[in-house]
């Protein structure tokens, strides 16, 4: 049977009651405005969800922000080591994962309305790849904690010319690179490389994890879904981190794709993403 | 109006009592003074008695919004000699360059920032 901790049970209520209040408002205010065409209102529910979720995790951001700037101050004025502070600083970890999650679910309602704002600039594949392998670098002890190899291959790059967000694909990276690491068992391993072919500048990010169920590949980009397996497995998340990296990558003109379930040992995901370069000069 | 004796004032607009009790005690704490407003209207009224040194202002209030107060704030000269922070949990491109092109100076999300951070940004105005 599943159970959850008190903090658990709070995040997952307060998901799921913001979803569904959302996706009710969004649907019955497209009914009153008398959009005819089913795509119309779902395309109307998506930009209606998307706002009114905005709107109500906004309105989250504010008590949260003060409840972190107060556990804060008590962290600095309660004595170190004593169980006051164990408390108030497990508290406050607390906050500030609830604070990221309200921040994801804030960011996924703007892809899914259309709003996500991107930061383009021109650059060249070897400042894209030096990003991307820092990125990896900083979440390395993540793998190395859980007794996970990691190997890093740099295929040969020319260094052209691609236009980018590259903080949005950090945080692609960020984002395949915690799944292979959260659904991979102690001993396993993942295997990152960068690359380009043809016309792209290609990464991937593949584990020897549990696998993606075949009748579940066809949504695993879906907003808000969520493996049965990755669901038993860690029932703490709230399916928006593909939903996310495949908006970003899209809007890059890039693909995003996977294969699943087929590695030596029968199981194991790996992600692709390309990403397109620019025309010679 | 005494110029002198509001030289260092820093006015707050905020209409969420927790936040602004925790700010305005913490920037008593570091030596500023401050002088709390629940709702634009007050803080307007604030600012016609005696120009601050410093406005933080809050965006989503009740009637009037921070948006709409900056605007009157400009329409009156007293922005941009009158250094605004706004300090928001809106933080969409649009809502930024918005509040900037009306004469803000800086832009800071609460869920981003702490006390302490927040206090040396005032602090740096406050020299300036």
């Amino acid at each position: 049977m599943l159970t959850l901790t008190p903090v658990e049970l709070l995040n997952t209520t307060a998901v799921v009651f913001v979803v569904a209040i959302s996706v009710f408002t969004g649907y019955t205010i497209g009914k009153k405005q008398g959009a005819k065409k089913c795509d119309d209102l779902q395309v109307f529910a998506n930009q209606s969800m998307g706002s009114y979720l905005a709107t109500i995790l906004h309105h989250l951001r504010t008590p949260l922000a003060g409840m972190m700037w107060s556990l804060k101050e008590m962290r600095k004025n309660t004595p170190e080591g004593s169980e006051s502070s164990e408390r108030i600083t497990k508290l406050y970890e607390e906050n500030v994962r609830l604070l990221g999650i309200v921040e994801n679910l804030l960011a996924s309602s703007r892809a899914s309305s259309g709003r996500a704002v991107y930061n383009f600039e021109t650059t060249n594949t070897s400042v894209v790849e030096q990003q991307i392998l820092k990125g990896i670098s900083e979440m390395s002890s993540s793998a190395y904690v859980k007794n996970i190899s990691l190997r890093i291959e740099t295929l040969p790059i020319s260094n052209r010319g691609i236009r980018a967000d590259e903080e949005k694909i950090i945080s692609v990276v960020q984002t395949l690179f915690e799944n292979a690491v959260r659904y991979t068992e102690p001993g396993g391993n993942i295997f990152v490389t960068t690359g380009e072919e043809q016309a792209y500048f290609v990464f991937r990010i593949a584990d020897s994890g549990m696998g993606i169920p075949e009748d579940e590949k066809g949504k695993i980009f879906t907003q808000f879904f969520r493996a049965e397996n990755a669901r038993r497995k860690i029932p703490d998340g709230y399916g928006v981190g593909l939903f996310l990296a495949k908006t970003f990558v899209d809007a890059h003109n890039g693909t995003i794709s996977f294969e699943s379930n087929k590695g030596n040992q029968g199981h194991g995901t790996t992600f692709t993403v390309k990403l397109p370069l620019l025309p010679h000069d | 109006m005494n110029d002198n004796a509001n030289e260092k004032k820093v006015i707050i607009v905020e209409d969420d009592r927790f936040l602004g009790d925790l700010l305005t005690e913490h920037l008593k704490k570091n030596g500023i003074s401050v002088e709390y407003c629940p709702d634009a209207k007050v803080g307007l009224e604030k600012i016609h008695q005696a120009v601050p040194a410093l406005l933080l202002l809050d965006l989503l209030l009740p009637d009037m919004n921070g948006f709409e107060l900056l605007e009157k704030l400009k329409g009156e000269n007293i922005v941009p000699a009158l250094p605004v922070i706004i300090l928001s949990n809106l933080g969409q491109k649009s809502e930024i360059e918005r509040a900037m092109s009306l004469g803000a100076r800086d832009f800071l999300i609460k869920a981003h920032f702490d006390l302490d951070s927040i206090t040396e940004k005032v602090k740096e105005i406050l020299k300036g």
